[in-house]
């Protein structure tokens, strides 16, 4: 057996290292999904890269990559606002790496740069998915035709004890200045973090099982970080909240973006206090509707009772009127019929100075009626004359 | 819908309908007091239902 040429683990590493860095010298710009992150106490961040085929379950590819802590420290913030949440599990991101081989751990990739935006547009192309997925499904629609309750009264919760915006809601509810009452019953699960779907679902299984007892179903956070959201983006949580028997109501507390939970939730609001104002304001509005009834009553009450008097007002002034025409028409008559009796009285013509001659009780007209020699009665004011005619002289004619 | 609810809008639209009723000047007077009656406890009962729990109302009801 020949002399063979040997050499050290070390000196092979050497090579290897050698040889890799100086045929890969340069910066790479690489997109890979994160499937392991660890922070290291140092402030080191560690990742665990792979590709995964669009299809397939298993990885074609895998890397580790070491975002030093200098610059782990710049980055972070940078990643974290733009993508609204933290390098996380399951994550597409687009890194500029170079490659390191160190002849004790092998290969690894030293982030120098990370490019948020394509983190963002990927996050997008997924909600964009998992919306499709769900139209498709025929349930992105089906909670929001769900009718609301005319009152609901009874109100199920999922939230986290200890969340401001929980307290925030809770205080609004049940002091509201309008006196209304309402039952609530916390179902906790976390509101943030990869275990708030899974959490989250559970709390809502719970409540589907005691269905009869609740009107409407309210999903709220608030207050603290708007990072970690993306759990309102997951496809689970939104099936579940698409399906729920009953109408479910958001107030997850963030104003510059919208959920998938959002979007499939019969009604969402912005903070857990404008959910409370939701609720309440739904039996404002029926309390005002029965106020304006009450109040339109006892409107149309009065003026119908106004009018029914009035009309007996009117009948009576008729009554009245008619009454005195006729009184009125009936003394007129008598006077007239008065006048007549008086002016043809024979006894009103003696007080102007004429008499009446009678003679054997018959009215004496004519000269020729009597002679000489007859007994006549001439009738004057206050008296009679019994008389005897002495001569006669007819008129000449 | 619960029981509830539909006892509040059965209310509610008997007591719209009782406001047209003595709105209506061909109605009889003779049944406006009986309707007024009728229509204020519905007032009552709706105002009722929006502040209480329906465990009260149950109670208040039977």
């Amino acid at each position: 057996m020949g002399i063979v040429e040997q050499i050290t683990l070390c000196q092979l590493q050497d090579q290897i290292k050698d040889s890799i860095e100086s045929s890969h010298a340069g910066r790479y710009w690489i997109r890979a999904e994160i499937s392991e992150v660890k922070n290291h106490t140092a402030g080191h961040c560690y990742l665990d890269l792979v590709d995964k085929p669009e299809n397939g379950e298993a990885i074609t590819a895998k890397a580790q990559a070491i975002i030093w802590a200098n610059n782990y420290r710049l980055l972070r913030p940078y990643f974290e606002t733009t993508t609204g949440q933290p390098l996380s599990k399951g994550m597409h991101i687009l890194v500029n790496v170079q490659v390191q081989y160190s002849t004790l751990y092998g290969l690894s990739l030293i982030v120098l740069d990370i490019d948020p935006s394509f983190t963002v547009g990927e996050q997008e192309m997924e909600r964009q998915k998992t919306i499709n997925r769900l139209k498709n499904e025929g349930m992105f629609e089906m909670n929001r035709t769900l009718e609301l309750p005319a009152l609901p009264k009874r109100l199920a919760i999922v939230s986290s004890e200890q969340a401001a915006g929980y307290r925030d809601f809770f205080n609004h509810l049940h002091m509201n200045e309008y006196g209304f009452r309402f039952k609530t019953e916390l179902f906790s699960a976390p509101m943030q973090g990869s275990l708030a779907p899974d959490g989250i679902v559970e709390a809502m299984d719970k409540i589907a099982e005691r269905l009869g007892e609740f009107d409407l179903l309210l999903i709220l956070r608030g207050g603290g970080s708007s990072q970690d959201l993306a759990c309102f983006d997951d496809y689970n949580l939104a099936a579940n909240i698409a399906q729920f028997p009953i109408p479910v109501i958001t107030g997850v507390g963030h104003d510059h973006d919208y959920h998938i939970a959002d979007m499939v939730a019969h009604t969402s609001v912005k903070t857990p206090t404008a959910l409370a104002d939701f609720i309440v304001d739904i039996f404002v509005k029926e309390d005002q509707q029965v106020i304006f009834l009450s109040r339109r009553l006892s409107l149309s009450l009065r003026t119908r009772l106004i009018n029914e008097s009035n009309s007996l007002k009117s009948f009576t002034s008729r009554i009245l009127n008619s009454y005195k025409i006729q009184i009125k028409s009936n003394q007129h008559k008598l006077q007239l019929l008065e006048q007549r009796v008086t002016s043809n009285n024979p006894l009103s013509l003696l007080t102007k100075g004429y008499a009446l001659v009678l003679k054997d009780g018959v009215k004496v007209r004519q000269a020729e009626q009597v002679d000489a020699g007859d007994r006549i009665k001439v009738i004057l004011e206050g008296g009679t004359l019994n008389c005897t005619i002495n001569t006669k002289e007819n008129e000449k004619k | 819908m619960k029981k509830n609810d539909k006892s509040y809008q059965e209310a509610l639209s008997e007591l719209q309908k009782l406001v047209l009723k003595i709105e209506d000047p061909d109605s009889k007077l003779e049944t406006i007091s009986k309707d007024v009656k009728r229509a204020l406890d519905l007032v009552k009962y709706c105002q009722l239902q929006l502040r209480s729990y329906e465990e009260e109302i149950e109670k208040l009801t039977k």
